[in-house]
């Protein structure tokens, strides 16, 4: 509004009006054009006022006097912006107030944010000690199995890569099919191979013994050394695994073709176990070692190996061990005798209990990163058991057979009913896995009624409180616990959920990504934490959830689905994701859980019924019309139940055989038909077909 | 003569009013004018003067407007909107009642001689 002339005009008033001009508009503190028009007008006052004064000395008194009654600066700059302030129209007094609200809450929220942010746990609670409180017995040092399976552990010496693919075979599965499919070409092939052997045996002599001793190696590690030929010779190794090169060999073999130069899988692996004699072959590359019909060498060799390790193997998973499995299987075996007295010992014991310790690695030691007992190599200590069992069986050691069995067995329930899931599930596969070589030793032998009733008895007795249900206390556990490091304490809804635990939630989740890169991440998992539920209502939730596994766990699967309950995994899917982003993350997929320990409830009892019907028809010559009759005859103590029906499970009696099977997970009899996937057997049904059939094995065993 | 400024306060605004109800004025013209019209009676503070102005603006009972003086610079002249004049006369009506309400209590000696 200031026109030049106004300027010219201001710059005549006394410095000290302009000082004092200058200092009420900045003191006003309101928008630059208001204050602008506000000097220009105070400076007309001034110079209005001052127009008379003769002299500059007299101006300048007359502009003090002026400044002095003008009065206070601060006070006139206040009366002067709230006068102004009143002038706004009602639209910029919206706008501002707008604004100032806003940044008020804006304000507001950031330090809410910052507050949030810097959220810190409180430890109330030692969850690692109250967890083992829970799971210790009252019993004495003598009766745990604990420090027996410990040095079985310790004494345990795993299988060498060969055995572990020879017993991998008898496991079904994709290997199996493989090897079947190789034993079928060694076969279809046989004359061709022979001849073919005779014609290139030279090609394997020439390498010398020294050479034959490596390659026979690299085959014991399932791989084989392919030469890389490039500029003129052989440059780097490459590999292949021994099925595919066997498969290669007997390919070029059946169609008459020239051995070239596989396809090789990919380099030789550096990081390779020790003994694998990586070392040796990169000296025949520095040293040009390696002859020009290598290949065909080292096919002889395959060849050799393919018929010795698939030319016998048994049609049927419980068949009878071939040369092969036994020259390999049967000295692990004996390499883990020392490892399995100490097991078998571990297994008589009435109870195992090992403490748990927190990762002491962990910063802050929750429970999570409790340390679980190595469940691995116990898992293959039980499968050791197998096959001494098998073995055992085949030399007619049948007493030493049952009690391999039964030693898995116990060893088995020791990690059932308490603990964590894992080491629950862990405890529920090893009793499969004896339960079904009782089986299996009661298909193939005929054993006495006394030894039946021996298996029967000893078997019952594994479980005297009962067959154990899922136990969800350990878990819930670990719930608390999580709440206890993820959530602060008290505030607003019990706690809120600490941005910084976001990182930890989602590695439990399993989407692990590098740390660094989730620097970036912090405002969003600060989001997220507003948006999650607070630390009382996760508890809650959780507690309603976990309760509702405790419970589920205590009802067959026949039962859950007549009731119509929602499963929690059901219920779980149907609440927001990220409010509850926690026991989303936290809470096992329990209905799975406790489906899996009814089966192993099943499996368990139907042992018992084939065991009684052996009996039965050792004692009667023909087995019975119906499962009632055993319970009448005093042969069994009660009906094995099946949980897909409440009902027992079906039995039914055959020519020379009976056929024991459960309806499966449809809920509908099948006639026995054993569930098929994709052309396969499945053994355990589907959700679609199939019965579950657990007698007779030859059903299973294919 | 000086008055209390608690009592100027009060009547303050009516004087502007009344004033700009004689013609529109600039902040230097009304201030000469309240004291001359007074006979130096009635004396505003600078400091109170331009705060007034800016409120009864708020209020709009005056209107404020830039204009050019003879001299050519820019001046804020003031005048009496409609609303201002009807508040005036409020405003008188009351002092006449608070005058005649003043001469009975003091006997008419607060009329004009």
């Amino acid at each position: 509004m200031a026109t030049e002339h106004d300027k010219k005009e201001s710059q005549n008033l006394p410095s000290s009006v302009t000082q004092y001009l200058d200092t009420l508009l900045k003191k006003m503190r309101y928008r630059r054009k208001v204050r602008e028009d506000v000097r220009v007008e105070l400076a007309a006052h001034f110079e209005d006022e001052l127009k008379g004064c003769a002299s500059d000395e007299e101006k300048r008194k007359k502009a003090k006097q002026l400044i002095t009654e003008f009065g206070d600066v601060k006070l006139l700059a206040v009366l002067l912006r709230r006068a102004k302030r009143r002038c706004r129209p009602l639209w910029r007094t919206v706008v501002a107030r707008t604004f100032q609200v806003t940044g008020i809450l804006l304000l507001c929220f950031i330090l809410y944010a910052i507050w949030f942010a810097c959220g810190k746990p409180t430890m109330r609670v030692d969850y690692v000690a109250l967890f083992n409180q829970m799971n210790q017995p009252q019993i004495r040092d003598q009766d745990n199995a604990w420090p027996r399976y410990e040095k079985a552990i310790g004494l345990y010496v795993p299988q060498s890569p060969v055995t572990k693919r020879l017993a991998s075979y008898r496991q079904g599965g994709k290997e199996r099919q493989d090897a079947l499919w190789l034993k079928g070409l060694l076969r279809g092939n046989e004359q061709k191979a022979a001849e073919w052997l005779v014609q290139n045996q030279k090609h394997w002599d020439s390498l010398g013994p020294e050479k034959q001793v490596i390659v026979q190696k690299c085959l014991d590690y399932d791989w084989v050394p392919l030469p890389v030929f490039a500029y003129g010779t052989y440059t780097e190794w490459a590999a292949t695994t021994f099925d595919r090169m066997a498969e290669y060999v007997l390919d070029c073999i059946r169609e008459g073709a020239e051995i070239g130069d596989p396809h090789p899988r990919g380099a030789l692996p550096r990081s390779v176990p020790p003994g694998f004699p990586n070392a040796e072959l990169r000296s025949w590359l520095e040293s040009r070692q390696i002859p020009a019909d290598f290949v065909r060498a080292i096919s002889v060799a395959v060849l050799r190996e393919a018929n010795r390790r698939y030319k016998d193997l048994p049609e049927d998973i419980g068949g009878p061990l071939s040369d092969v499995e036994q020259e390999y299987i049967g000295a692990w075996v004996k390499q883990n005798d020392a490892a399995w007295r100490e097991f078998t010992a571990g297994s008589d014991k009435s109870y195992c209990y090992r403490p748990y310790t927190a990762d002491p690695n962990g910063k802050e030691r929750p429970l999570w990163s409790i340390l679980l007992p190595p469940l691995s190599p116990f898992r293959d200590m039980a499968r050791l058991g197998m096959w001494r069992s098998r073995i055992e069986r085949q030399r007619g050691q049948i007493q030493e057979s049952i009690e391999d069995c039964i030693a898995i067995a116990r060893a088995g329930s020791h990690w059932q009913g308490k603990g964590t899931h894992v080491e629950q599930l862990v405890g529920l596969a090893i009793g499969g896995l004896a339960r079904d070589e009782i089986l299996r030793l009661v298909g193939e032998q005929e054993l006495s009624a006394s030894d039946l009733q021996n298996l029967q008895t000893r078997l019952s007795q594994i479980y005297p409180g009962g067959y154990p249900h899922i136990n969800m206390e350990g878990e819930k556990l670990f719930f608390m616990d999580i709440v206890q490091r993820s959530f602060t304490d008290g505030g607003p809804g019990g706690g809120h959920l600490i941005p910084g635990q976001w990182e930890e939630l989602t590695d439990l989740s399993g989407s692990y990504s590098d740390r660094a890169d989730k620097r970036h991440l912090v405002p969003l998992y600060t989001a997220l934490s507003m948006i999650h539920a607070g630390r009382d209502e996760t508890i809650a939730r959780g507690n309603e959830l976990y309760d509702l596994q405790a419970k589920m766990a205590k009802m067959t699967p026949y039962r859950r689905d007549a009731c119509d309950l929602k499963m929690p995994d059901e219920v779980l899917a149907s609440i927001p994701k990220y409010r509850y982003f926690l026991i989303q993350t936290v809470l096992p997929a329990s209905s799975r859980v406790s489906e899996i320990a009814y089966r192993g409830k099943m499996q368990h009892e139907s042992a018992l019924t084939v065991l009684a019907l052996k009996r039965w028809r050792l004692e009667k010559d023909a087995y019975p019309q119906t499962l009632d009759e055993l319970i009448a005859g005093g042969f069994l103590k009660e009906l094995p139940l099946d949980p897909y029906s409440d009902k027992p499970l079906v039995y039914k009696k055959t020519d020379d055989n009976f056929i024991l099977y459960s309806v499966g997970p449809n809920f509908k009899d099948d006639q026995g038909q054993v569930a098929m996937e994709r052309g396969s057997q499945r053994r355990w049904g589907t959700a679609e077909t199939g019965d579950i059939v657990l007698w007779p094995l030859s059903r299973i065993d294919k | 003569m000086k008055f209390e400024s608690q009592l100027l306060k009060g009547i303050a605004p009516v004087v502007v009013l009344e004033i700009l109800s004689r013609g529109p004025m600039y902040g230097y013209e009304l201030d000469q004018a309240i004291e001359q019209q007074s006979g130096e009676i009635l004396t505003l503070g600078k400091g109170t003067l331009y705060p007034l102005l800016y409120n009864l603006e708020a209020k709009k009972l005056i209107r404020g407007k830039w204009q050019d003086s003879q001299s050519g610079r820019k001046r804020r002249y003031y005048s009496i909107t409609g609303k201002g004049e009807g508040e005036l006369a409020r405003q008188k009506a009351q002092l006449k009642e608070l005058t005649a309400g003043l001469n009975l209590v003091f006997g008419g000696a607060l009329a004009p001689a």
